[in-house]
Order: C-alpha cells, then structure tokens, then sequence
C-alpha cells in the first residue's frame, strides 16, 4: 500500500490531535462517574461508526452485520479474562486480529454476493452468532475483579483513564481512516462505490480491495468490542451481536456523514449521549427509547438528508457545489509529453506481422437471441478499426465479449497472442486492453485528474508516476484546463474525453471506443475525431464502436459491418458504403431496388432530380 | 431410546413441523409478495409479523370475554382481521415513508441506490420493535384457547406403541394458512388487479405504456406483504408465546425460506416456508432449543452463497 | 386536410438531464392518417417516443392532444386518453401469458363491454397469437412478439397507435409482414398511426406522410413520394 501525499494525512492528523486534546482536557474536568462513563462509551461507537464507515461508506458495500465483529472482540476479551486471567491489554490487541481474520473469512463468500443478497447474508451473521453464544451458556459473562492490578486489568478506580483509553481507541481509528482514505487503497474503494464496472475495466482488482477493506473495518470493530467489555464489565449476547449494534455503526456514519472522515464521530458525539440521556430519564417508563431514537434518526437521515450532516452542512453554505472528493489536484505534473502513454514494444516481437487482437468463431446468446453470431475478425497493430451496423447488431456486446464483462458460448480471442480465457476486466487492462463505456461512467465526485489517475495506476509504480501518466493522458486529450473540476459539472464531450483519458492513463496498447461520437454536434464530433487521430499517432490501435457511419468515413482505416450479431462486410470506407448489403441493412431493401432503378433511368437524362431542403 | 420412539419423535415433529411450517410460509408468502413486485428487501417485516400478532392478542383480551365472541373461532377469525388491519397500515407507511426512497439514493451510496429503502426499513423495524416493547411491556403473551390444549390422537400404529398429537389449534392455523394463500394465488392470478401487479412487476415501464399506475401498484403490493405476513403472525400466536423482540427472530426465517423457494415466486414462497418450518421442528429432535435457529440461519446463508435463486420458484413468479 | 389533428408538437424540446436531445420538433398527426418519423440511430427517434409517451419530461414547448395539454397528464394517465403505446424492443410482459398481455392491452379501454369484441379481432389479425395464447410471452419468437405488442395496443381500441421502431432486430421477411398487418389494420379501422422507425424504405413505402430526425432535429417532412430518394436523407444514414 503505497501512502499518498502525505499532505492529506498530515491535515488529518491535526485535527485529530487538536480533538484529541480538547476531549482530553474535558475528560479531566468531569468528575461525576456516570458522565465519566458517557464519555467513555461515546468513542467507542464512534469507533463502531469510523470501522463501518471503512468498509461500507468507502465502498459503498452497506453491512449490516457489524456486530458480528464487535461481539466477537468482546467476547474474546471477556473470555480470556475469565478464562486464562489474561490481561485486556494483550486481548484487546488478540481481538482485533480475530476481528480482521473473521473479517476476512466473512468476505471471502460473501462478496461473490451482489447488492440485497449481500445485505442479507450480512444480517445474519450476527445473529447466528447470538444463538451460537446462547447456546454455549455464555448468557452473561462477568469480568471478574482483579483489584490488586488495576492497571494491568484496565480496571481504574478513576474512570478518567477510561476515557483515555478510548479516546486513544478513537485517535487510532482515525488516523487508519484517513491513511486509507488518502492512499490509493482508499482511492481504489471510491472508484468501487461510484462505478464497480467502471473500476474493474480500469484495471482496479475490486476483489482484492473488498476484502482488505473487511478486514480492517472488522479488526477495528474487534478492538471497540474488546475494549467495551472492559468498560462495561458484562457481556451479553443481545448487547454485543444484537441488531441495534450494527444499526448504530450504521446510523452514526450516516448520520454525520457517509464517506467523510469526522461524519461517524459527530453523530456518535450527537446521538450516543442523547439517547443515553434518554434511556436514564425515561428508561423506567419508557423502555424500548433507545431503539425508537435511532430508528426515528435513521428514518430522518434517509428522508431528510441522506448524504448525513456534514455534506448537508457543506451543501447549504455553497449551493450548487459537488463535493470533490480524494484530491491530487495539487500535484498535477502537466510537464511530462505524450510519449509517456506509449507502451515500448516487447523486443521480439514483431508488431506489423501478429495482429494485436485476433477472434476467431466468437458466439454468444442471450435466451432465445444470437447476439455474437460465429464472428472471426483480427486487428491490425496501429490500426484504426470501425464496427459498425444498425441498432441491435450486437457491437455492445462484442466489447463486453472482448473486456471480460461476459463470457463467450464458442470461440476464442487471442491478444497479443494470448488465448485470453476467463480473465476479468482489470485483467485485461493490466494486459493493454483499454475501454470507454457507451454511457460514460465517471466518477462524479471526483476532479477530472483523480478520474484519470484511478486509471493510471494498474501501470504505475508509485502515485507520483500514476499522476504524471493521468496529467499526459488528460493533456493530450485537450482537458488540462479543467483538471481540477469535479466530474459531474462536465458536459458530454468533455465526460467522453474524460473516459478517453482514463483509458489512455492505463498506456494500453489496444483501446475499445464504444459510441463516443452519438448525439455530438459538427463542431465536437470534430473535436473528438482531432483527437482520436492523436491516439492512432501515438500507434495505440483503435477498436471504435459507432452507429453513424457519417463521422466513421472521415476517420477509420477499414470497417467491420455487423448485422445480428454476425460479419455482414469488411474493407475500406469507400468500398463499404457502396456494398448493397451494408445499404440494405441500413436503409432497406426497398431503398436499395429504388436506387438501382434510380440510377438505372438516371443514366438516360443528364441530371437527377432537384435537390429537397 | 429405543427405536419406535424414536420413530414417533420423529412423526411427532414432521406433524409439527407441516402445521408450523403452513403459517411459516404464509408470512414467506407476504414477504415475497413486496419483493417480487417492488424490489424491496423489507428489513420490517418480522416486525409486522410482531404487529400482527398483537392485534390479534389485544382485541382477544378486550372482546373476548363478550358473550358473542367466546367461541373457539375468534382467536382465527382475529387473526384474519389482522391482514386487512395490517394492509392499511403498510399502504399508509408506503405513502408516507416508503416510496419516497424508491428510486432514492443515498448520497454516499450513490452506486447503489436501493441501499436506501435497506436502511430506511431498518428503521422502521426498530421504532417499532421498541415502540411496541414501550406499548406493549416485555412479558411474553400469547392467544390461546382450548384448542390450542387438544389434540387429536393418530394412533396407536405399531402395537400399541407409536402415536402422533395433532395440536388442534395448528390444525386450524394451518387450514387457514392454506386457504389465505390460495385465495391470494387465485387473486394474482386471475383478478386484473392481480395481473396488473404482476405486469408491474413484470416490466415497469410497459406497465406505466399500458395505463397502469406503478407507484399505486407497489402501493398494493406493499400492503398486500404486510397484510398477508400480519394474518400469520396472528395465526402463529395462537401457538405461540410472544414479545415485542420475536419479528428480529422470525425475519431471518422468513427470508431463509424466501430465498430457498427464490424471490418472487409465491409457491416457492410457501413450500419455502414449510420447508423450513419442518426443518425446525426435526431438527429440535437432536438439537437443544437455541441452536435450532443457528441451523435455519446456516442454512439461509448456504442457500444464498451457493444457489441464490432457490429451490422452488419455477416460471410462474411474480416476476 | 379536413379531418381533425389528433397530435401536435410544436417546438418542443427535451433530454435527459441537462443534455436535450430533441431540438424545436414539429409534427402532427391527423385522425385517420399514418404517419413515420424515420431517421438514423442517434437521431433522437426513441427520446421523441418517450416524451410523447410521458417517460421524458420535455423542457420546451407544446403538446397538444385533441386540443388538450399533453404536459399535465402524467404518463400512467396518457393510454386512458386513447394513446396506445407499442414500446421498442416490444417489451411484452414475459412471466404473463398471451392471453394476460392482451388483457393488459385492455386496462386503459374506455369502453369495457367491447373486451371480447377486440379481443377476437386481434386474434384474428394476428393468428399465430390465438395458438399460442395460454404461453408466457416470454418464450415468443420476436416477430411473434412484435405482433402481441401491437395486439396489445389494439386492446385499448386507440384513437392512435404509436410503434417505436417495431422492426428492430427482426428478420426483413417478419418485419415486412408486420407492416402489412399494420396498413391493413390502419385501412380497416381508420386508426392513426405515428410509426417510429430506422428502416426509411419501408417506412415511407406504407406512410401517408413522414418527417426525417436527425441529431435531434427535423430535417425535411412531407409526402412520401418527394422524399423516396431524397438525398439528404441517405446523406443522414451513410455520410456520403
């Protein structure tokens, strides 16, 4: 895990300092015990939020499971006191590796499941968990007194060094929060969220993020679970594997705010003493107040502010803006030229007599539809190759056949030489074969450069060399000007070039354009077309997906005409728009009879008929 | 134990197991019914489950002592009551709550949007799981009558030695059960407005091509799923003791038999639930109380990691 | 000339999100006229559709339906005002039978009591569907399909029948027949027909009038036989 600027964690880590000092201070000045114990539990779940917040609001993975990791660290901690007499200084440590590794078991099956049934299965680990203690007779496990070592024990009669021991707790989760989120791990999760598609065909191994991710998240929560049974001295399984603990991981991040640093700390700061209040008010006659309180904050946030307070904050005083997230702006190196996206060569291989991509019987069907139909094509290096053909002719789905997306019926595609089998997409990537999507996915909150460099890294050494490919890419395509505005304030053209760039980050030496010229006027279709000729000068080959053969004919080497998924006509643009079947697929058969009778009577008079405006 | 008892045990809870699992699938059946047509993992749906079940209890406790209410049938026909009680209650909240997250992101969640109708619905469960823990205090209550103390005797088999108790008050829960799924079955499928659920299901925007108002049709399905869930929980609390925490137990139930019959299909939704509910009650033969929900919830997680779309559901879903 | 107009746009705009994709589109149709929209992909044919339809919110302009503002009637509401909508791609309702399709067709009728009445007729335009009418449509060939689709318009015995490009991945021989069906549907009952389509020829081979669309704007209009070889509109498809 390579470290980012470090400026960001250094900013991170003032703040951290300066709260950590002001709670400290407090922490000294408070002497009643049960604010004393307020105190205390308010980190905690904050740390509960910020271990939540890592794994589902940096990636957008929603858990709700949590407590499953927090239980465990409880129990552990709990466990081994009673147990073996161990010392919760050393548990606390144990239970957060338990907690990582129960993190990492748990993502291993689990991530295979998309959206609601990854929501599901999340439920229910904790709650099988529940059982599972129950049923072992741990249905209140007490800490035992060990007086005659209070501080070996973590028992203090004076409950301020509780407070520092979880502020401590809190200190430490945040400064791994925002280590990751400045890094390129924390990069990797974002693109994740925005676009996990969009992420894989960049080259971003998302698997392996899900799980590092987990498995952070889980060890923090593990340590938060170890640490409350000291605090709390009793454990049970409704209070540490119950529902209300992973809901309040979830309630807090999202009440401060999904995704940002401090979110998961305010609302722990803002709900955890409110509810606590509560419950010591009017717990006597009003059981149950706790629950109703987050469940009414949950149901507000949703509705209300869904993005949490922070971001709502942040939204009122600058109306309009989106918010830029993860920043490299301050370091684009916009000196480098574009000789830096060129891939050398390999030595012996020889680029004019192998051709860079070769399909050979490719076949694909969707229920009772032949979308890829028996298709044998190959790819010239530095070519600039046109696929073209009426709506439903099955070009989308040659592109997804050929990044990875979906798996051929038959047939096979060689790259480079290479039988490219079932690799996924960043594979792929990795391998030369860069994308751009039909729609294009950027990632909306992010500046133009970040978008780019999410691409550069899969063949980057460091962040300053991702950086420095993402600002030749963003040059060449003509976006520099922009670099540092978020994506989602961009017009098409400038998202298409965007996605060009990210693509040119990743130095392929194939690209896939699907559909960047549809719905352009003249003057950007232009624009576009300038700098798809640069691409090819840099001796980049170029697979270009349009339906419009109107720009086409301006700007390929040669055309591939698909109808129904299978080869309709191959040559060069002269040659093709005059075949009568390419004309026939276009624009009818009847079109076709006319012209040729057209032309048959136009060949006895001297001129056509008046042109129509 | 010698074999013949063990023979009967295992009769005994099979019995047991069919008559549960008949209202088991009926609350799957209300479950599906809100996912196959809106796409909604309902996080409250035990809790409605829970509501049920206290309408039931409470309007025994205040009528039932009424002269024209003592017959052994009030506990069901309360249970009944319960759906179309129920069935306001979740089209207002889709009214009010729901359906202004349909479609909905959370910002922060942005890449996937339906996220928002998970955390919104898990809300709802604990206002009113903690709602009803303040309204109805934490004693455990159940709807029993008579019935629910006799049996019938199948029996004796072999020798003199091997009978099965049929609980009389299951027997009835279950008949009904049956009879609430068919009639909604029948509903969906040859009422139009069941058809226009299942065209909306089907394809959204064909249906919206059609004349038919989507949002009013999740507006149904919604009430529908609680209504149907809530009649089984009411038919459920003739058998069983309850409190205001039991929808956290029996969600994880629910959708474990959901999943196994698919989402979406009814059918599969039923034999889902009575699958599970056989699986209970066998496996309470070998396995001490608390681990028998362990074992449901294994199997739900093996069920959802290794064949997601069930067991049952066949091309007559929902959608 | 004389008959009524039943559909006009008059300088309407409209995209999705900022991004308009249509641009000052005019057109009509008649009672009893059959109408194309051709143009090439991209031109912005299905987002005119859509916003006819109420999927697409316009951000300018005027539609008008028997004289009265489209723009206030939300979309579930539209077929109810005698606007049958037969949607690209077909989109039948896979998991229904045939026969709950055509049933679906009818939700929007204004007059229930012909039910078995249209019901029969469109069995008998389309044959094929009366074999296979207990099937889920979902197992339908695609021509087999489009017919249920149009079937499934004619349900609600519309004042106008729009298709979006009904002929999109099929065979040319189906796609021809379909159109067949579809003029002898239109002589028979007078119905208005706004067809949507990517395939020019025959499309102007069956309209009484059409419009070409190309990057959102309409750029020539009128009778069939002066656009037939129109060079601007091969202009349009193939760039040279």
């Amino acid at each position: 895990m390579n470290l980012a600027t470090l400026s960001g964690l250094k900013r991170d880590s003032l703040h951290i300092g300066v709260f950590a000092l002001v709670y400290a201070v407090l922490a000294f000045l408070v002497s009643n015990s049960y604010y004393q114990l307020i105190m205390t539990i308010v980190p905690v779940w904050a740390v509960m939020g910020v271990s939540w917040n890592l794994l589902s609001g940096y990636s957008g993975l929603i858990s709700f499971g949590h407590a499953a990791f927090f239980g465990l660290g409880a129990y552990l901690v709990a466990l081994c006191l009673v147990v073996w007499e161990l010392n919760p200084w050393l548990t606390i440590v144990l239970a957060t590796l338990a907690g990582g590794a129960a993190g990492l078991l748990v993502g291993l099956p689990t991530f295979r499941l998309r959206g609601h049934y990854f929501a599901l299965a999340m439920l229910a680990y904790p709650l099988a968990l529940l059982y599972v203690f129950e049923w072992l007779g741990y249905q209140e496990v007490a800490l035992p007194m060990h007086r005659e070592a209070p501080v070996l024990f973590m028992q203090f009669e004076n409950g301020r060094w509780h407070i520092l021991l979880g502020l401590a707790l809190l200190v430490a989760a945040l400064l791994t929060s925002s280590a990751v989120a400045h890094s390129r791990f924390g990069m990797a999760l974002l693109a994740i969220k925005l676009d996990e598609d969009a992420a894989e065909a960049a080259g971003i191994n998302t698997l392996k993020w899900k799980l590092a991710a987990i498995t952070v998240s889980a060890a923090i929560a593990g340590a938060a679970g170890g640490f409350y049974a000291v605090v709390l001295l009793v454990v049970t399984p409704l209070a540490v594997f119950g529902m209300l603990v992973s809901a309040q991981a979830l309630i807090f991040a999202m009440f401060g705010g999904v995704g940002t640093l401090w979110g998961p700390v305010l609302g722990a700061f803002v709900l955890v003493p409110l509810s606590e209040l509560l419950y010591a008010r009017y717990a006597a006659d009003f059981p149950g107040i706790q629950g109703v309180v987050y469940g009414i904050a949950i149901i507000v946030v949703i509705l209300f502010a869904p993005q949490g307070l922070l971001l709502k904050l942040q939204a009122w005083r600058k109306p309009g803006q989106v918010r830029l997230l993860g920043s490299t702006a301050a370091t684009a190196d916009f000196g480098a030229g574009d000789e830096l996206l060129v891939v050398p060569p390999i030595p012996d291989e020889n680029p004019h007599d192998n051709p860079v991509l070769a399909v050979t019987a490719l076949s694909k069907a969707f229920g009772g539809l032949q979308a890829t139909n028996d298709l044998s094509f190959s790819v010239r290096h530095g070519e600039l190759l046109g696929i073209i053909g009426p709506n439903g002719a099955g070009k989308t789905t040659l592109f997804n056949l050929l990044n990875g997306f979906i798996p051929p019926d038959a047939g096979q595609i060689r790259f480079h030489g290479q039988p490219l089998g079932r690799q996924r997409p960043n594979r792929r990537c990795a391998l030369g074969m860069a994308r751009t999507f039909q729609v294009p996915r950027p990632f909306t909150h992010l500046s133009v450069l970040d978008n780019v460099v999410l691409g550069a890294y899969v063949h980057a050494d460091s962040r300053q060399q991702a950086v420095r490919y993402a600002s030749a890419a963003v040059q060449l395509v003509g976006l520099h000007d922009l670099h540092d505005y978020p994506a989602a304030n961009l017009t098409t053209k400038e998202l298409r070039l965007m996605e060009l760039a990210r693509a040119l980050a990743s130095r392929p030496t194939l690209i896939l354009v699907d559909e960047i010229l549809a719905g352009l006027d003249a003057v950007a279709m232009q624009d576009m077309l300038a700098v798809l000729r640069k691409v090819r000068a840099l001796g980049i080959t170029v697979l270009i997906i349009e339906h419009s053969m109107q720009a086409m004919v301006q700007l390929v080497d040669r055309f591939i005409v698909l109808d129904h998924g299978a080869m309709l006509a191959e040559g060069i643009p002269d040659v093709i728009v005059r075949d009568p079947a390419v004309i026939e697929a276009y624009l009818g058969k009847k079109w076709l009879q006319g012209t040729e009778k057209r032309a048959a009577a136009g060949a006895a008079r001297t001129e056509g008929e008046p042109g129509h405006e | 134990m010698d074999g013949l008892q063990t023979l009967e045990n295992i009769l005994q809870s099979l019995v047991a197991g069919v008559l549960i699992g008949a209202m088991y699938g009926l609350m799957c059946v209300g479950l599906t019914i809100i996912f196959g047509v809106m796409r909604v993992i309902n996080f409250a749906q035990g809790e409605f489950m829970m509501l049920g079940m206290y309408f039931a209890y409470f309007c025994f406790a205040w009528f039932g002592s009424w002269a024209f209410f003592d017959g052994v049938w009030f506990p069901f026909m309360l249970a009944l009551l319960a759906g179309p009680a129920l069935f306001v209650l979740g089209m207002a909240l889709h009214r009010s709550l729901i359906h202004s997250v349909t479609g909905r992101q959370a910002s922060g969640l942005e890449a996937q949007g339906h996220y928002a109708q998970l955390v919104l619905t898990l809300g709802i469960a604990l206002v009113l799981q903690n709602g009803g823990l303040f309204l109805f205090g934490s004693s455990p209550v159940s709807v029993s009558n008579e019935l629910s103390y006799s049996a019938w005797e199948w029996g004796p088999m072999i020798g003199d030695r091997v009978s099965v108790f049929v609980n009389q008050a299951q027997t009835i829960a279950a008949i009904l059960a049956v009879v609430v799924v068919s009639a909604f079955g029948l509903l969906m499928a040859r009422t139009r407005l069941g058809k226009s659920l299942r065209a909306a299901a089907d394809n959204p925007d064909a249906a919206t091509y059609m004349g038919i108002n989507v949002d009013r049709a999740h507006r149904m399905a919604f009430g529908f799923g609680v209504g149907i869930t809530a009649i089984g929980g009411g038919l459920l609390a003739t058998n069983i003791s309850f409190q205001p925490y039991i929808g956290t137990e029996y969600v994880i139930i629910m959708y474990a038999g959901v999943v196994l019959g698919g989402l979406g299909s009814i059918r599969g939704a039923f034999l889902g639930g009575l699958t599970i509910g056989i699986l209970q009650q066998v496996s309470a033969i070998i396995l001490p109380n608390q681990l028998q929900n362990t074992v449901i919830f294994v199997c739900f997680l093996l069920i959802i990691l290794l064949r997601p779309q069930g067991f049952f559901g066949r091309r007559e879903r929902i959608a | 000339m004389s008959e009524p107009i039943l559909l006009q746009l008059q300088d309407v705009c409209a995209g999705y999100g900022d991004f308009d994709v249509l641009h000052d589109i005019f057109l009509r149709v008649s009672q009893g006229e059959f109408v194309a929209v051709v143009g090439p992909n991209g031109a912005g044919k299905s987002t005119l559709f859509k916003t006819i339809s109420g999927l697409v919110t316009p951000s300018g302009g005027s539609m008008m339906w028997e004289g009265r503002n489209l723009f206030a009637v939300p979309a579930a509401q539209r077929p109810h005002l005698g606007i049958a909508h037969v949607p690209e791609g077909r989109q039948v309702f896979p998991t229904l039978t045939v026969l709950e399709n055509l049933e679906m067709g009818a939700f929007a009728c204004r007059d229930n009591s012909a039910f078995t009445h249209n019901l029969d007729q469109v069995l008998e335009w389309f044959p094929v569907l009366k074999d296979r009418r207990a099937q889920a449509a979902g197992t339908l060939s695609g021509g087999e399909q489009q017919m249920l689709a149009i079937g499934r318009g004619l349900m609600a015995a519309p004042d106008i029948l729009m298709l979006d490009e009904p002929s999109m991945g099929l065979a040319p021989a189906i796609a021809d027949e379909i159109f067949e069906r579809l003029v002898a549907i239109h002589r028979k009952r007078s119905l208005s027909i706004l067809l949507v389509e990517q395939r020019v020829a025959e499309a102007l081979h069956f309209a009484d009038r059409a419009y070409v669309l190309e990057a959102g704007r309409i750029i020539l209009s009128g009778a069939p036989a002066e656009l037939q070889h129109n060079d601007r509109i091969r202009q349009a498809y193939l760039g040279m």
